[in-house]
């Protein structure tokens, strides 16, 4: 939905520029235009950026045996086929709880460690290739919740250091599907297609293939051609404008360029408050907390909303 | 007075009046193309406007090939197929305007242009940001005032006579001085101040009526 596509944003920007002293640069015009998306999409948990990512989870992998040396990245597998288009898996060689991250598979019997193997040699030993961290089209911190559909119950998440704490004497369970998430970072691997994404950390780890619901609110789409839309709702196309004005105007030390972030500020805070009152929800935000807190009934004396009264 | 628009000649004939015959035409005809010349260089007139749509091959125009005439002290406005405006700048902001630099942009249309000297021929060429391949670009811009001969055409661009007065005018009052006649002083300042004022009625540049400037227009009494 949107009112406005890319070219008729910046024509609009171009026009409320439209004096001698406030000349800018159409590139100027379009990264304030793709800056001000960003930042009204993070203002707040937009209901309008709700999405929906099906995590498949992957199948483990023991076919073979391993053998590396000590101070060596290298692990040469005998009997067994890798993928060379696996990422971000970890490897538990037998005789050593010391699980490896594996940065890349350079053939299809070669796994490249990301830290060296700092123990005695093993060869050929038995081994579990696994993976309990998921790259996600989505940013560190913009999670709803992960589903799993199956099984129909929703995954606990707890913050990594509580995770890693309360997982420790099982870190090596195995299971048909995971109860807990946390947040993993990123993907380190240069060469991995999902370099830098955001990734989501499961336990306990799985053995079998399947899948997970991730809901998150999603990072909008730059724009880029004429005919690219907003995923804004009609309303906010005024703030996005007024924002990029506030950025160009900024850089051209035009006065008056406050005057645009106070108005898009403004708005914003109003479309907040809009979009957490309303009438459609059973109670206000934050309604996943217990005991419910309530920040529009504090005038209720209570300061708490104890919860449902039945 | 004739009736505009002029020519050359009725020009020169009335200059020829008003300095009682001693100078001939032959010789007053260049100090016409001079007037001509110092009121066009004071201003970017209406007359004068041209639109073109012209495909940019890569990221040069030639001018001498666009258009000869083009008077590139004057205002030239550029914009993208698209109405998108295409931003003169000068050498400083050149270096920080490749694409690469940015993100969120669309590197396939012109950024910024700016004029520079030609290797081909006068008056120079417009280069533009980033180079492109066969791109279609809308430009306005003004064209150097004709040169005048003895003779039925050209004709002036305006319709207005009392542009033609200020025309004789400066003509006039070149010659008297050159001459030492009595008097070219007085002629030097009505000229001035009346080309002031043809400044601000036509100029290209104007957008709104009523402003101060153009409230004095005329105030000067000569």
């Amino acid at each position: 939905m949107a009112y406005r596509n890319f070219l008729q944003l910046q024509s609009e920007v171009f026009r409320q520029l439209n004096s001698f002293r406030e000349k800018a640069e159409p590139w100027w015009v379009q990264a304030a235009l793709n800056d001000s998306l960003l930042e009204i999409c993070q203002f707040h948990n937009w209901n309008f950026l709700i999405d929906r990512y099906d995590m498949a989870l992957a199948q483990s992998y023991s076919t073979g045996t391993v053998s590396v040396a000590e101070g060596s990245s290298v692990v040469t597998l005998t009997g067994g086929v890798w993928d060379t288009a696996w990422f971000n898996k970890k490897i538990l060689m037998t005789g050593s709880n010391m699980e490896k991250e594996v940065d890349h598979f350079s053939s299809t019997t070669t796994a490249v460690l990301r830290y060296p193997w700092a123990f005695p040699s093993i060869v050929d030993v038995g081994y579990f290739l696994y993976q309990d961290e998921y790259p996600v089209p989505m940013q560190n911190g913009r999670d709803i919740l992960i589903l799993n559909p199956t099984l129909r119950y929703r995954l606990i998440k707890l913050d990594r250091y509580s995770a890693e704490d309360r997982t420790v004497w099982a870190r090596f369970t195995f299971g048909p599907s995971p109860t807990h998430y946390s947040d993993g970072g990123a993907d380190v691997t240069t060469t991995s297609p999902t370099y830098n994404q955001a990734r989501i950390k499961l336990w306990p780890p799985v053995t079998g293939a399947s899948g997970l619901i991730l809901l998150f609110f999603k990072t909008p789409t730059i724009l880029l051609n004429d005919t690219d839309t907003t995923v804004l709702p009609n309303e906010f196309e005024e703030v996005l404008i007024k924002l990029a004005l506030y950025r160009v105007r900024r850089k051209i030390g035009s006065p008056n360029w406050m005057d645009d972030k106070t108005f898009a500020m403004q708005a914003l805070m109003q479309f907040r408050e809009k979009q957490n009152v309303q009438p459609s929800y059973d109670y206000s935000v934050q309604f996943q907390a217990y005991p419910f807190w309530d920040p529009y009934a504090t005038d209720a004396a209570l300061g708490v909303w104890p919860g449902i009264i039945r | 007075m004739p009736v505009p628009p002029s020519s050359g000649q009725t020009i020169t004939d009335q200059v020829f009046f008003r300095l009682g015959g001693r100078v001939p035409t032959t010789l007053l005809i260049d100090y016409v193309n001079k007037a001509l010349s110092t009121i066009s260089g004071a201003a970017s007139y209406v007359w004068d406007v041209k639109t073109a749509l012209v495909v940019i091959p890569t990221n040069t125009l030639e001018l001498s090939t666009f258009d000869a005439d083009i008077d590139i002290g004057s205002d030239i406005s550029i914009t993208n197929a698209n109405g998108i405006p295409i931003q003169r700048v000068d050498e400083n902001d050149l270096l920080s305007s490749q694409a690469a630099q940015y993100v969120g942009i669309n590197p396939l249309m012109f950024n910024n242009w700016y004029i520079a000297q030609s290797s081909v021929a006068a008056p120079g060429k417009i280069v533009f940001t980033p180079t492109l391949l066969n791109t279609t670009i809308l430009i306005t811009y003004n064209v150097l005032p004709p040169v005048l001969t003895y003779g039925g055409s050209p004709l002036l661009r305006w319709t207005q006579q009392w542009m033609d007065d200020l025309l004789i005018d400066g003509a006039e009052f070149e010659v008297k001085r050159i001459m030492n006649f009595e008097g070219w002083q007085a002629l030097e300042q009505r000229f001035i101040a009346k080309l002031q004022d043809a400044r601000v009625v036509f100029s290209s540049q104007r957008k709104d009526t009523g402003t101060l400037e153009e409230a004095q227009v005329g105030a000067t009494g000569v």
